[in-house]
Order: structure tokens, then C-alpha cells, then sequence
């Protein structure tokens, strides 16, 4: 019995011979993984509260009428922060700032510059109304009307589409506003629905309900 | 055997198999967080379960919520419970999203927004402003710590920050802005001629063909739905109590209850000192007796923290408030009398009765009638329980027959007329479940009794379907009155309608409508000459000004139309529009129109995001929810 022991043990002292080095280097990357881990997290937990306190800077500049201040934090943002949906909320709420101030050409040079990878895209079809939105308001038509295709997916279409209407409308181009108020009314509902309704009617198309 | 296992599992061996044995066990506990979720989740959101708990909680918080917006009316059977399950179920699926969202991207909120949000509460709130005390007491009544209040409401605020930073970055621009007043406060100028149907009705000659004519194209309007005829057994708590009998005897032996349970029920203030032991008390009896006053000896003496400070007082009790112990002591006591020490759980005390207030009760001949309405009440509705179980056994025992259950009951069968599925008759036939029951399988088709139904104001009955007859096509004879008015009105519409192309035809620009009127119509028609109408214009009746709303854009010239109205037909002609004029509509009017149009699109925006979160995730709905 004992022999065998001392068989065994030679065997696991072998075994340790070979592939000692590997086993230690193994735990070692191990060991560094999850302090990397926790490092990286606590690093991207810093991160994302930069970035609230960014937007919170942005907020109470916009409070004080402080665009020019706003603006440098949404750049900052921009360049530190560009996955961050703080990113797209501080240049959706300048943008909102800058066209109560008739300021319609400066807020669509804003949101023209909320990255596409803000919150990974989910704020860019809202943005790039917004936009779209910002530049009828400054004049430039053909711009805002190029802006609007393609249309996205699901609700916001309904605004797209109206949108559309109104600049088609603009441009003298009956036909086109009224197949775009036709298909926003399918998609619009309660308040915004009686507009489109409106806009239609005053074009001269009777109501299909 | 067991010696050679301890002999050759020692040292590096022993942890070898240590080391073995530790993988499954690990493995085992891990289960239940990885996977078989199975029947317990509601549904998943990129791996978060939400689980069936959550969903029973939110299906249950739904449905009394619509109860409380229904009352009454609230019937889960009659509303389409499948898509409020679905519903309840997308709300918190939308909830999970939103979390993930924010976890996600870390999305916080600061200490001074909690704050802000805490300090605007109106629940925490007097005369309109925050007040610590209140927020203190309320938090207190709820059990709940000001940590925990204030993380969940740190929670609510982080869930509610996208919608909120959404509808703080709403606008309007300008130009729609304009269009929307150009449009909404918009003028036409109209005129218009209403021409009655009325006028024409007795003008209407109907030839026997014609109306033969007219039945035979619209025959299977008059179908007649599939019919039955019911007999039932009814319980009516109302007639039950006619029958019960109550004896004076009776009303006595209830009086004499009440006036006991007035005894019990008469409350007591009362004050007292509790010590631990009998030494401490006989001290404190001895101070009493040598004249210190009971105030003083219970905030020297009592043990009692509560009362100590107060005067050993306790308040107002009732005998079911206290230990027997205490409560016979302090029964006993007349006011303002002291007792001898007496022994509770809780130690000895002292008690002084310091006021008793009576629950007095009206004497016995003016409560007779109350209590033998209250008596007849309570008999009846034993009997309505009782008859009501044997109704119940015995209609569904013999289910082709009501006779052994009305027999046993000594209540005649009673019988209904014909009624459909969808009859809104009166009394009995009036009641859903009625109805409901008559037209189920088993009651229609099988010809069984139903089950006992519930029906308004405590009535029981079951019922049973007599006669059948299916739907059919009425004959003209029995429906010949309302073919012939139908008949007549569809004329008298024509009539009305010709008259009004005619008016139309000879309408001219810039000349009065009544020009263009007949002169035998001039008595019956309205005619409204022209003149500017704003959109909402109440003195215009609502089909001529949607019309003319609708009609295309006139300039330098006029637009005839002719409608249909609720009384008849109308011409109407159109021979101005002008846009609504930016200045007339003052600031204030401005500001609305804008927050209304923000707050609109703040909320389509927020229902985006969402709907672009949806479709990004990863979701699995447990699809027996809905089975």
C-alpha cells in the first residue's frame, strides 16, 4: 500500500514537473482578469457619472441662458462621452434651447453633431427629426426634406411623414404632401391626428373616414 | 473496507478528490438561477426575468384599478381579459427595458434632484409646503426608513429620466407653428339651405308593389335571432322576509344581547402604575395612601415608559383592549375609585378609573320595530342560504326538471316570454346573467338546468329553457310598419335631395341664396346667407360647417356642394377663405398651443425610444399567461 502511494505521488510530482509552469500562469491570468474586471468597472462606473454630471452642467447652463457654456460641455461630451445617452439628451435639450432663441440654423449644426453612437443609436431617428425639424424652421427645405429618408420603423414614421407634408407643401409640391399627410394620417393618433387631418383638408382632400 | 478508503485518502489525494467533489455540488445550487424557469416566469428581457410572481401582483393592481373606475360594472367575463393580460404584461416588460436601459448606460440621478423631487411631493406637503414632520409621520405609518423611501424613489426617478429628458427637449418650429394657427383659426366665408325631409313625407304616395319591391331587397334587416322561452325558480330575499315570522320573545333575547355587548362595549379612561414586583407596588400603594398624588408615584414608580410621564394614563379603553386580569380589575372600579394591586404578565398594578362613559342604548319600545326588521333580515338570509344550497343540489340532480327543486321548496315555476340573445327586456330577462346562462351550451343545446345564478339585489335563480325557436325572416305582414316608414323616409330623402341639386343649380355668385329657393320651399327651408364662419362656429350646424371646412381653397370664385344632414339635405356655397391672422391670436393662447403640441411630441418621442429599445432586446413571453 504504501508503495503505491509513493507511486502515485511521484506521478502528481511528474505531472507537476510538466505543467506546473502552465497551471500558475493560468491562475496568474486568471487572478489579473478579475482585478482587470473590477478595475475596468469601477473606471466605466466613473465614466457614466461623468457624464451625468456633464448633462446635469448642461441643464443649469441652459437654465442660466448659458448656450455658449452648454455648448463646451456638449462638446466635451462628445469627445469623452460619444456611446453616452447623456450625449444625445444634452444636444436635444440645446437644440430645443437654441430654437426658443430663433436660433433654428445654429440647433441643427448641434444635432448634426450628436454622434450616431449615442446609446448605440436608439436616440438617431429622433435626432435626425429633430433636425429636420430645426432646418424648415431655418429655411432650408430641400435639406430638412433629403433628411427625412429613409423612414424609420414604427411611430416616429407618423411625425416623419408629416413633416414631409408640411415641407412638400412649402415647396409647392401638392401631389407629394398630400400622398405624405395621407400615409402620417394611418399612423397618427389623437391631437396629431386631427392636425394631419387639418393640413389635409386645407389642401383639399376630403377625409377618407 | 472504510479503514482502506481513510488510509489511501490522505494528503495531496484527499484534495484531489475534495477538489472533485466540490464541481457539482457548485454546479448544483446554480440551477436554479441559470435556467428551468420555465412555468415560474412571466417573460424575459435580454436574460432579466420578470417573473409570475411580478406579473400576479401588476394583473391583480389592474384589475382593481378598473374596478375602481367601473364600480359596479366591473366584470371580468365581459371585457377581453386576454389583451389587458397582455397589456399588464407589456407595461412591464417596458418597465424591464427601461431598467436595463439605465443599468446599461449607468444613467443616475443627482442627490439634489431626489431632493427636488422629495420636497414636491404633494403628499408630503402643508399648506403647499414640505414639511419634515409630515414626511417623517407618513414614512412611519408606512413602516417605512427614509433610506429605503428615498432609494426607491431614486429608483422611480432614474426609470422616469429618459421621458423626461425627451420632453424637456421638445419644440415647436415656427413655421409649423404659423401653418397650425393659419389653419386652425381659419374663417370661411359660407351660406347655406337646409332642406328638410320632413317637408316631403306626406308627399311620399307608397303603392303595394313598391313596398313588396322594397321588403324583398331588404328582407334579412328584419330577421328575427333565434329565440327561447324560460322557466325559473327565483329566491328573492325580498319575499323571503315577508314570510318569517318574529316572535316578541325573539326581539327580547336580542335586546338583552345589545345591551350587554353596550356594557362591554362602554369605554373606560383609565390610569395606572406598573412595577415588577409586589414589594414595589405595595410601596407605591403606601405613597398613595400617605397622599402623594398618582401622577407623581407613577413617574417615580411606574415602569411603564408610555404612561410614566403621563400621568399613568392609558387613555380611553374598552374591556377587549386589555389582559382578563386587568380588564376585570378595572371593570369592577366605579370612577373615580383605585383598585388593590393586581397581577398581569406584565407585572403588578395599580388602576384608577378616572371616567366611564356609558354607551347608552334606547329603550326596548322604541327599538322593537329595528330590531325585527334587523331580526327578518338575518332570518331571511339564512334561508336564502339554505334554500339556495337545496335549489342548487336538487335543480342539478335532476337536470331535466325543475319541479323536484321548486317542489321541495314549496315555490311555484314561473315562465318568461320569448326572448333573444340580445333582448333588452325588462325584470328578470333584463339581468346578464340571465341571459348569459340561456344561451350557454348546456342550458341551450342539452336542455339542462342551469347552474344557480347570481342575479342583482341578493336574488337567486336557476333556470331552464322550455321552448326554442331559431332565427327566421319575418313576413311582411309583421313587419309592414316599419318597412313602410323606412320606405317612405328613403323617398322623402330623394325628394329632399333632388330639391337640393336643383337650389344648387341656380345658386349664382354674389346674388342672395333666397333667389335660388323654391317658392313653395321658402316656408320649410332655412336659408343662412353668406357671411365669414371661424371652425368651431356653434351656430352652424356641424354637418354644414365640416363640409364646407372640407371643401378645396376658393379664391375670386364660389364652390356649390350639396350634403346630407341629420334632417334632411343642404346646399351650401362657399365664396371666401381667409387664414387665420397670426396677431389675433395673443400670447397667451401662443404658449398653449405650443405646450400642447410639445407635450404630444415628448410623449410620441418617449413611445419611440421604447419601441426602439423593444426591438433591439431580446424578449421571451412565457405564451401561457395568456391560455
Amino acid at each position: 500500500m504504501a508503495y503505491e502511494d509513493e507511486e502515485q505521488l511521484e506521478e502528481i510530482r511528474d505531472w507537476w514537473r510538466r505543467n506546473g509552469r502552465a497551471v500558475l500562469i493560468g491562475a496568474g491570468a486568471a487572478i489579473a482578469i478579475v482585478i482587470g474586471w473590477q478595475q475596468w468597472g469601477a473606471w466605466e462606473s466613473r465614466q457614466q457619472a461623468a457624464a451625468a454630471s456633464e448633462y446635469a452642467a448642461v441643464l443649469a447652463n441652459l437654465r442660466d441662458q448659458d448656450a455658449n457654456a452648454a455648448l463646451e460641455q456638449f462638446s466635451s461630451l462628445q469627445d469623452q462621452h460619444a456611446r453616452s445617452p447623456y450625449l444625445a439628451f444634452s444636444g436635444l435639450a440645446i437644440a430645443a434651447h437654441q430654437m426658443r432663441a430663433d436660433e433654428a440654423q445654429a440647433a441643427a449644426d448641434t444635432l448634426s453633431q450628436v454622434s450616431a453612437q449615442a446609446a448605440d443609436g436608439v436616440f438617431s431617428d429622433l435626432v435626425r427629426l429633430r433636425r429636420a425639424e430645426a432646418l424648415m424652421a431655418a429655411g432650408e427645405d430641400a435639406e430638412a426634406l433629403a433628411l427625412l429618408d429613409p423612414l424609420p420603423e414604427g411611430l416616429l414614421a407618423g411625425r416623419y411623414l408629416e413633416l414631409k407634408g408640411d415641407l412638400n407643401r412649402a415647396l409647392g409640391e401638392r401631389e407629394a404632401a398630400i400622398n405624405a399627410y395621407q400615409e402620417a394620417r394611418e399612423l397618427a393618433q389623437g391631437q396629431r391626428r386631427a392636425l394631419v387631418e387639418l393640413k389635409l383638408g386645407d389642401l383639399g382632400e376630403r377625409p377618407t373616414s | 473496507m472504510l479503514q482502506a478508503i481513510r488510509d489511501r485518502t490522505q494528503g495531496w489525494i484527499a484534495y484531489v478528490i475534495v477538489a472533485i467533489l466540490v464541481v457539482p455540488f457548485a454546479l448544483f445550487g446554480l440551477y436554479n438561477y441559470v435556467g428551468g424557469g420555465g412555468a415560474q416566469e412571466a417573460a424575459s428581457v435580454d436574460g432579466e426575468e420578470i417573473s409570475r410572481q411580478q406579473f400576479d401582483q401588476a394583473w391583480q393592481q389592474r384589475q382593481s384599478e378598473l374596478r375602481q373606475v367601473l364600480g359596479d360594472q366591473f366584470d371580468l367575463s365581459q371585457l377581453d381579459s386576454t389583451a389587458l393580460r397582455r397589456d399588464t404584461l407589456n407595461e412591464l416588460i417596458d418597465r424591464q427595458l427601461l431598467i436595463n436601459f439605465s443599468e446599461e448606460y449607468g444613467l443616475r440621478v443627482s442627490d439634489a434632484d431626489v431632493v427636488q423631487a422629495l420636497r414636491s411631493q404633494p403628499l408630503f406637503q402643508v399648506d403647499g409646503r414640505f414639511s419634515s414632520e409630515r414626511y417623517r409621520d407618513l414614512l412611519a405609518q408606512n413602516r417605512l426608513s427614509a433610506e429605503a423611501y428615498e432609494s426607491q424613489l431614486r429608483r422611480d426617478l432614474i426609470l422616469d429620466l429618459v421621458a423626461r429628458s425627451l420632453g424637456v427637449s421638445t419644440f415647436v418650429n415656427s413655421r409649423e407653428l404659423d401653418q397650425v394657427i393659419a389653419l386652425q383659426w381659419q374663417e370661411r366665408r359660407i351660406g347655406w339651405v337646409e332642406v328638410p325631409q320632413s317637408v316631403f313625407v306626406d308627399d311620399v304616395s307608397l303603392s303595394q308593389s313598391q313596398v313588396e319591391d322594397y321588403f324583398a331587397e331588404t328582407a334579412a334587416q328584419y330577421q328575427q335571432p333565434e329565440q327561447v322561452q324560460l322557466e325559473y325558480v327565483l329566491l328573492d330575499p325580498a319575499e323571503l322576509e315577508q314570510q318569517v315570522d318574529i316572535t316578541d320573545e325573539q326581539i327580547a333575547a336580542r335586546y338583552q344581547q345589545m345591551q350587554t355587548a353596550a356594557q362591554s362595549q362602554s369605554a373606560r379612561q383609565i390610569r395606572h402604575i406598573l412595577t415588577e414586583t409586589e414589594a414595589e407596588i405595595t410601596a407605591a400603594l403606601e405613597a398613595l395612601e400617605q397622599g402623594d398624588s398618582f401622577a407623581q408615584v407613577a413617574s417615580n414608580l411606574s415602569i411603564d415608559r408610555g404612561s410614566a410621564g403621563n400621568g399613568g394614563a392609558l387613555g380611553l379603553l374598552q374591556q377587549g383592549d386589555v389582559e382578563e386580569a386587568f380588564a376585570n380589575a378595572a371593570w369592577a372600579l366605579a370612577e373615580g375609585q383605585r383598585s388593590q394591586p393586581v397581577q398581569t404578565s406584565a407585572g403588578w398594578h395599580i388602576i384608577e378609573v378616572t371616567e366611564i362613559r356609558e354607551s347608552s342604548l334606547a329603550p326596548l319600545d322604541e327599538m322593537a320595530n329595528e330590531i325585527a326588521d334587523e331580526l327578518a333580515a338575518a332570518e331571511a338570509d339564512r334561508l336564502l342560504f339554505e334554500q339556495g344550497n337545496t335549489l342548487d343540489t336538487l335543480a342539478f340532480e335532476n337536470p331535466d326538471s325543475l319541479e323536484p327543486a321548486a317542489n321541495a321548496l314549496g315555490v311555484s315555476i314561473r315562465t318568461t316570454d320569448w326572448v333573444s340573445r340580445n333582448e333588452d327586456g325588462d325584470g328578470f330577462v333584463s339581468e346578464p346573467a340571465v341571459l348569459s346562462a340561456a344561451f350557454s351550451q348546456p342550458v341551450l343545446e342539452r336542455r339542462e338546468n342551469s347552474q344557480l345564478l347570481e342575479l342583482s339585489g341578493g336574488q337567486y335563480a336557476v333556470v331552464r329553457v322550455s321552448q326554442y325557436r331559431e332565427a327566421r325572416e319575418q313576413t311582411l305582414d309583421e313587419v309592414r310598419e316599419q318597412v313602410e316608414s323606412k320606405l317612405r323616409n328613403e323617398l322623402a330623402s330623394q325628394a329632399a335631395q333632388e330639391a337640393a341639386d336643383r337650389i344648387a343649380g341656380r345658386i349664382v355668385a354674389d346674388q342672395p341664396l333666397t333667389n335660388a329657393v323654391d317658392a313653395d320651399l321658402m316656408a320649410d327651408a332655412v336659408v343662412a346667407e353668406p357671411r365669414w364662419v371661424q371652425r368651431g362656429a356653434s351656430d352652424v350646424p356641424s354637418g354644414v360647417r365640416s363640409a364646407a371646412f372640407r371643401l378645396p381653397r376658393v379664391e375670386g370664385s364660389t364652390a356649390v356642394d350639396t350634403i346630407q344632414t341629420e334632417t334632411g339635405w343642404a346646399v351650401l356655397q362657399l365664396s371666401g377663405v381667409r387664414d387665420g391672422d397670426q396677431d389675433d391670436v395673443d400670447e397667451a393662447m401662443r404658449e398653449q398651443l405650443v405646450q400642447s403640441l410639445r407635450q404630444i411630441d415628448g410623449e410620441i418621442a418617449f413611445e419611440a425610444i421604447l419601441a426602439e429599445l423593444r426591438a433591439q432586446a431580446r424578449i421571451r413571453v412565457n405564451e401561457d399567461l395568456f391560455n
